[in-house]
């Protein structure tokens, strides 16, 4: 009884703080336990592979039902829209030469209207900052989901083209295959 | 750390194996010695097939031998086996506490096979310990067969069976003597700060401000509590929400640091309006797996350092034996840098770090695989403190494990023990000691520290029960008050509203008569007491009840009480300011424990008697040339009317009842954790077999509590969850039938 008239309590409370976890969860996703699950609207969710710095899955959580289950190691429920199911994570392209980049999870922000999330690449002495911003509300029914990113500390002419995955599914702007991060800009792109 | 060393010490044993004749039989002259398998000290739950030992389970198994030795030297330990078909995890063996791992090879099926499992260093004089461990499985597919292991030495004549040491008779307890405290210590004064609308799992807690407290909980807040007037109605405010399971809370110029499941986060109030906007991934920089038993505990700073510790996994371990990399460590990282280093290894749940004294790091372990009994660890760099999983190993494995300061022996002192602190100059007598709390224990429970050689050991004092909550973290405020927030596993939600919340202790100074310290002597001990005793009172031996042991440590759940024996105290001597007594004990022997019954009967020049009168002290070393002095004892101060002990049928069980079960199984009918007893015995109700995954009625009778003390895991109680540790390691047969015969008799009062 005094538990569910805390859980009443909270949850109006909850509302003025950051980090709701009606909005997003930072338990344990679909066996992942490095992870976080993040709602776009009122029923797509975004899940994300930590430690690769990969979007893992977009799914639409059953109508009028959470998208997740309770407990530290939640799974995903409802319709996968999206999914990388490999291991690949980000590469640096440089001097026509792809290379691997060691990854290292900064931490999540909430902002007004988004929550951003942050690695670290590094290969060898050369660090890079991804950030990827997570809109709170869907910008448009036309598409499923999006998302935006940027990275910092490249230099002119090297890029960060996307998990190949992740590159043949999203879209940018001009509704052509999202390739690669290539400067400081800020770069929306969407699943249709 | 030589990897080279650890992989020659470690590899898997798959020696030569042989088909062997008849054992032939044991000669006191003969270089041999046959250790039948038929005579074993305890068959624990396994089957018995003539002269043939056939090991169907791990859990709760007790598979050992003692034996003796006039000389000290190198032993070949071989054992004669069948084995059907190959297993996935290995046997242990341990040797007066060396280990070796041997995975079982298939037998060809025709007669015994023999293989050599080691060469090990006995030591002569008190007896040894062979245990041949099980895996933890609690069924294999097909069972192996054993008939004895053989023990081969140099020197003919030199090795001997040794009986096992008889099962102690226990002396009645009343609580503080024997039993549990039931009542909170007289100079506390306590306040329960639960409020009506909150159940809070307090599982960290730091002060942001002498007048601010904050907390993590269970559910993933963090919670802020005002601290300037408390005798006001307790006012609570959620500050952050959305962590994933925090243990541990940590503050340090205002910044604040919380140990999530697998990371260490920093929240960050980027615009300082009260909320936190960032919750910064200081360092996660080891692996993990989604393993419900994976935690990070902790934290403290020290040096730009947050220090923690990590628990390993029971998913992986119970069908593999395995573990994620580095699991079961201390772990330093910078709080600027996010740097990570490995500290230590061998760790198992331990939930609570702390320091202690000159600044050092204190943990305390929970007893389990590999802990024969709970530990509060003085931290030494790259020691490796015995939990073991393989592979991979951990960096700092090695064959003989670093010894806690203090052990704190299963369901006598402690049973899941949490945060320790070190108590400040306001707790006078007891500042400088530490004191920790216990998740299902219960109360609080103190220590008194003392170096040896440089090795620190110590003695666990009962303190207090008799609290609300069962405290999970402790923080001292600027005034000295201790605020204890407690915690609950389960899923029962009375009972997690009843044992969780935050209790404010205020230490009154009262006097109280209770032992304060024991240090170790060359020929014994000295206890030292709050107060003088009273004229000619102390100096009787016959009134102090000493048992004394070791632990062996296994890759089952309990490890094994070696040699607990009673010890003879030859004489008490009592200081001339009769603050102190000291006991000559010509048994004394490093790497024990000896646990300490004072007379009940002692009272102070105050007219005050002892609030408690119990103590165990972990013998690490034995100082060299500190002798305690001996003086004859007054006239009339050696005369009594009445035994200081008392020996009555089922008293010992009553006290058994009370630190193993009363914790989760209430007399009464009042719902715990576990079922209640009350009415128990005889009744019918539903259980479930994880293994065949179906329900199933069940009568209460003898043989069904016997088998849920020794494998609780083999049948649920419908509606109950699977948490309950198997006894099966920890006590003797006899103390299960007396303790079955106890809980019949007491489910059947009224």
């Amino acid at each position: 009884m005094l538990l569910s008239i805390q859980s009443a309590r909270l949850a109006e409370e909850s509302r003025a703080l950051l980090f709701d976890r009606v909005r997003i969860n930072r338990y344990s996703l679909d066996g992942l336990p490095r992870s976080i699950s993040i709602r776009q609207g009122q029923d797509i969710w975004l899940g994300y592979d930590l430690e690769r710095a990969t979007l893992r899955k977009v799914w639409r959580a059953p109508s009028g039902k959470a998208g997740l289950t309770s407990g530290f190691t939640t799974r995903s429920l409802g319709t996968t829209l999206f999914e990388d199911k490999t291991q690949e994570s980000w590469t640096l392209h440089t001097e026509q030469q792809e290379l691997p980049l060691k990854v290292r999870y900064l931490g999540c922000s909430q902002g007004e209207g988004y929550f951003e999330l942050s690695w670290e690449l590094r290969y060898e002495s050369r660090k890079f900052v991804l950030h990827e911003r997570i809109s709170i509300s869907k910008d448009s029914d036309a598409i499923k989901a999006s998302r935006t990113l940027r990275v910092k500390g490249l230099r002119s002419g090297d890029s960060l083209p996307l998990p190949n995955s992740a590159g043949e599914a999203w879209h940018s702007a001009e509704n052509i295959s999202a390739k690669s991060l290539t400067d400081e800009q800020w770069n929306l792109i969407y699943l249709p | 750390m030589k990897k080279t060393l650890l992989l020659f010490l470690f590899t898997t044993l798959v020696l030569t194996v042989s088909s062997v004749a008849a054992p032939s039989p044991p000669t006191s002259t003969s270089r041999t010695l046959h250790l039948p398998a038929r005579s074993i000290f305890s068959p624990g739950a396994n089957q018995w097939d003539g002269e043939v030992l056939e090991i169907t389970r791990g859990r709760g198994a007790k598979i050992g031998w003692y034996i003796t030795a006039k000389r000290e030297e190198e032993v070949t330990v071989s054992i004669e086996y069948t084995c059907a078909e190959s297993i996935n995890q290995e046997y242990q063996i341990s040797f007066d506490g060396q280990d070796r791992f041997w995975e079982v090879p298939i037998s060809d099926g025709v007669g015994w096979n023999r293989v050599e499992l080691g060469v090990f260093r006995v030591r002569p004089g008190l007896p040894v310990l062979v245990l041949l461990v099980p895996p933890s499985n609690r069924k294999y597919k097909h069972p192996i067969r054993f008939r004895s292991l053989i023990l081969e030495s140099e020197t003919a004549g030199n090795l001997a069976a040794a009986k096992p040491v008889k099962a102690l008779v226990i002396p009645d307890a009343t609580p503080g003597f024997g039993s549990k405290l039931t009542a909170h210590h007289p100079a506390l004064e306590l306040r329960d700060l639960r409020s009506e609308d909150s159940v809070w799992r307090v599982t960290g807690m730091a002060l942001r401000s002498p007048k601010e407290l904050l907390f993590t909980t269970w559910e993933g807040d963090l919670v802020a509590l005002s601290i300037d007037d408390l005798s006001k109605k307790a006012v609570f405010r959620r500050i952050a929400q959305g962590l994933s399971e925090p243990m541990g809370l940590a503050i340090s110029d205002g910044r604040i640091f919380v140990t999530e499941k697998n990371q260490v986060t920093e929240l960050i109030d980027e615009d300082g309006d009260g909320t936190f906007e960032t919750y910064r991934c200081l360092s996660h920089d080891w692996p993990s797996t989604i393993d419900y038993h994976e935690y990070l505990f902790g934290a403290v700073v020290r040096d730009s350092h947050i220090y923690f510790t990590s628990s390993v996994a029971m998913g992986i371990r119970g069908t593999h034996n395995q573990q994620a990399p580095l699991r079961g460590s201390l772990i330093k990282v910078h709080i600027d840098t996010g740097a990570t280093e490995i500290i230590a290894g061998g760790l198992r749940t331990p939930n609570g770090i702390g320091f202690g004294p000159g600044d050092s790091i204190l943990v305390t372990d929970n007893q389990g695989e590999w802990l024969p009994a709970n530990k509060l660890i003085h931290v030494q760099p790259k020691a490796f403190y015995q939990f073991r999983s393989r592979p991979p190993w951990h960096p700092y494995d090695r064959p003989e494990a670093t010894a806690p300061a203090v052990w704190l022996p299963q369901g006598e002192i402690a049973m899941s023990p949490t945060e320790p602190i070190l108590l400040p100059e306001s707790w006078a007598p007891y500042a400088g000691q530490i004191m920790f709390g216990d998740a299902t224990f219960g109360g609080l429970q103190r220590v008194f520290l003392e170096e040896i050689d440089g090795i620190m050991q110590g003695a666990v004092f009962p303190f207090s029960q008799g609290f609300a909550h069962l405290f999970n973290r402790l923080e001292l405020t600027a005034n000295g008050e201790l605020i204890a927030g407690g915690i609950a596993r389960g899923k029962d939600e009375k009972f997690i509203e009843r044992v969780s919340g935050l209790t404010q202790i205020r230490y009154t100074g009262k006097e109280v008569f209770e032992p304060l310290a024991a240090r170790l002597r060359s020929n014994g001990i000295e206890i030292e007491f709050t107060q003088p005793l009273s004229k000619n009172e102390g100096w009787n031996p016959a009134g102090y009840y000493v048992t004394q042991w070791g632990y062996q440590a296994t890759q089952n759940y309990g490890g094994q009480k070696v040699r607990h024996r009673r010890s003879e105290v030859r004489s008490a001597t009592v200081s001339t300011d009769r603050r102190r007594v000291f006991l000559e004990l010509p048994e004394l022997s490093s790497k024990e424990v000896l646990r300490i019954r004072l007379p009940q009967s002692l009272t102070s020049t105050s007219g005050q008697h002892l609030w408690t009168g119990e103590l165990w002290y972990t013998v690490n070393r034995i100082p060299k040339d500190l002798v305690g002095v001996v003086r004859s004892a007054p006239q009339k101060a050696l005369i009594t009317s009445d035994p200081f002990f008392h020996f009555s049928a089922g008293g010992a069980e009553g006290a058994l009842y009370q630190n193993f079960c009363a914790a989760c199984h209430s007399l009464d009918g009042s719902k715990r954790v576990g079922p209640s007893f009350h009415q128990l015995a005889g009744s019918k109700f539903n259980v479930l077999d994880p293994e065949s995954g179906e329900k199933r009625a069940i009568t209460a009778d003898a043989a069904y509590l016997r088998q849920s003390i020794i494998e609780p895991d083999a049948l649920i109680v419908d509606g109950y969850q699977n948490i309950m540790p198997p006894f099966g390691g920890l006590l003797s047969e006899s103390q299960i039938k007396g303790l079955v015969k106890y809980i019949i008799k007491a489910s059947n009062s009224k």
